[in-house]
């Protein structure tokens, strides 16, 4: 409780606060199509900070993300097809098949070093895919699988964007939680040095498991709500490229702060988004701000600039350290 | 505090690192464990701490099996370790350093209790003012405390120190010295392991001599000193004369 009301008298603390109070008041002057991009935008914010806690926070460069991601939402749907069950029960069916298969996946590559980790997970990300798009007498393959919508009585699409509003809150404030807790010192710890983490006690194969699968589950929560949402799921969710974008939002936002990766995911969706008119130039920029952020800024372009705005970093540690330092030392 | 190893042999391939060791540990006693490179001392010491599973062998602390068992359940049977080259987590900060020992070893004490606890270890190092220091941002020497300070965290029965010397200023050496010879008083065992004679002659209470994986002195560190096969071993064989 001291950290958090702490957090909430520094700028920083007030600036989240503003966030909140925006996100809620935006559908009041905004227009139905750019509540979609906002949807849209909040859907990619959950999946780059998830994948943030995976890769940044925990040291896994997972690229099987979106798989995890589309095997919420399509357990999801065939559980709501087939059994005819509420959606909300088919999102928690397809959160916790995402669990399940984050669980599998997280255990067989506990060893693996960071490039095999990546080659591993393409390969069980397109051979998701292709199996979604074979068994298409299940899946309906490229033709994609229709779905309820979330609100079948609503015209407005003010409801959905508070379910994603909400989604983007509640699983930033459970992260938020996570990595402030001693899980997040465990996974950051075993993140620098697996070796040296179990050396001092930390029982590795636990937490790195774990933060697979609690990544895993926000991806698949979030593919749930958002195939229902568009009311048709496609294998091509799932392409490389769409794990690429996700990957490159927490990154141009900051992949070592779950709130950077989220901003940087709006942002970019909503710049992609004005950029239309560009058409395939808007990815041009997109990936030179990429480079840019990997050359100069490789803690993230967002990061960099809250660091110099809120103060913050390990430049700022430094000096509040000497500081303190000093003024215990009467000096 | 009571260590046996019984018959402890380690292979690598077709190399054989251990051959058979034995050796008892009790009390707070304060062991050196010296050889030529190769000759076995890290190995045996990341097999005492878990990151090693022996081939064949024993390892016993206090009564408690602990072969093959895994560096955190080692950690948690109360042995601490430092490494050879130091591993301090270089992104996290000074105290969240420490803390990683604390919380893994009893969550049920609490992140304040263990930030306190923290600071009595900082403050026995001199190097509270580090606290919110990235570990990254330290020297060599100050991150060999911090390892250090990381053993210190839950308060081990058996330290093992793999070099804890080496690559560290002289006067930090010295610093080092006292806080080990401080620690031993308090009742902590000790097995060192260093090439820096001087030091670990002066330091230990009993001295083991590995050679090729073999134990080939173990006792008063002045009688090993002048044992003739711990001198042929790190000096080798006269060549006879042509």
């Amino acid at each position: 409780m001291r950290r958090i009301t702490n957090t909430f008298r520094q700028p920083v603390g007030i600036a989240v606060l503003g966030g909140l109070v925006l996100m809620l008041i935006l559908p009041a002057f905004v227009q139905t199509y750019w509540l979609h991009v906002l949807i849209i935008a909040y859907f990619y914010a959950v999946l780059a900070s998830s994948w943030a806690l995976l890769a940044g926070y925990g040291g896994q460069f997972s690229f099987a993300h979106m798989a995890f991601m589309a095997i919420g939402a399509y357990v999801g749907g065939l559980v709501a097809i087939h059994l005819n069950v509420p959606v909300v029960l088919s999102v928690a069916i397809g959160t916790l098949a995402a669990g399940f298969a984050g669980l599998i996946i997280g255990a067989l590559t506990l060893r693996f070093k960071a490039a095999y980790l990546a080659l591993f997970t393409i390969a069980f990300s397109e051979i998701s895919r292709t199996i979604i798009r074979a068994e298409a007498q299940i899946t309906r393959g490229d033709r994609g699988l229709k779905l309820e919508p979330l609100f079948p009585d609503s015209i407005s699409r003010i409801p959905d964007y508070y379910v994603f509003a909400l989604l983007l809150i509640i699983s930033l404030a459970f992260m938020y939680w996570l990595v402030q807790s001693r899980i997040g010192l465990f996974i950051r710890a075993i993140r620098e040095d697996e070796e040296a983490a179990a050396a001092r006690g930390v029982d590795v194969v636990r937490y790195k498991v774990l933060v697979f699968v609690i990544t895993s589950m926000i991806a698949g929560i979030a593919g749930a709500l958002f195939a229902n949402y568009v009311t048709i799921i496609t294998p091509n969710i799932m392409v490389i490229p769409q794990m690429g974008l996700v990957i490159a939002m927490a990154i141009i936002g900051g992949v070592e702060s779950l709130i950077a990766a989220a901003i940087g995911a709006i942002l970019i969706q909503i710049s992609l988004e004005l950029l239309r008119e560009f058409g395939a130039w808007r990815m041009v920029i997109f990936g030179a701000l990429l480079m840019v952020t990997l050359r100069f800024a490789s803690s993230g372009l967002l990061t960099t600039i809250f660091n110099r705005v809120f103060n913050l970093g390990p430049k700022a540690e430094l000096r509040k350290g000497t500081v303190e330092g000093a003024a215990e030392d009467g000096t | 505090m009571e260590l046996k190893i019984q018959d402890l042999e380690k292979r690598f391939g077709g190399i054989q690192a251990l051959k058979g060791i034995s050796i008892a540990i009790s009390g707070n006693e304060l062991v050196g464990l010296i050889g030529p490179n190769g000759s076995g001392k890290t190995t045996l010491v990341n097999v005492i701490g878990g990151i090693f599973k022996p081939n064949k062998g024993k390892i016993l602390l206090d009564g408690t099996n602990i072969t093959g068992m895994k560096p955190n359940k080692v950690a948690q049977e109360g042995i601490g370790r430092t490494f050879q080259v130091t591993r301090a987590f270089r992104r996290m900060t000074v105290m969240e350093n420490l803390l990683v020992p604390g919380m893994a070893h009893d969550p049920g004490r609490g992140r304040d209790a263990w930030e306190e606890r923290g600071r009595e270890v900082l403050e026995f190092l001199t190097m509270d003012h580090l606290r919110n220091d990235y570990a990254r941002n330290l020297s060599g020497g100050q991150q060999k405390l911090l390892e250090l300070g990381q053993v210190l965290m839950t308060d081990p029965s058996l330290i093992l120190l793999d070099e804890p010397f080496a690559g560290v200023h002289p006067k930090l050496m010295e610093t080092i010295f006292d806080y080990i010879t401080t620690l031993h008083s308090q009742g902590k065992a000790f097995i060192i392991v260093s090439h820096d004679m001087d030091s670990i002659f002066t330091l230990s209470e009993r001295l083991i001599v590995l050679s090729y994986g073999d134990i080939i002195a173990d006792g008063d560190p002045q009688v090993v000193k002048q044992d003739e096969i711990v001198i042929e071993a790190y000096l080798g064989e006269e060549e006879p004369d042509a």
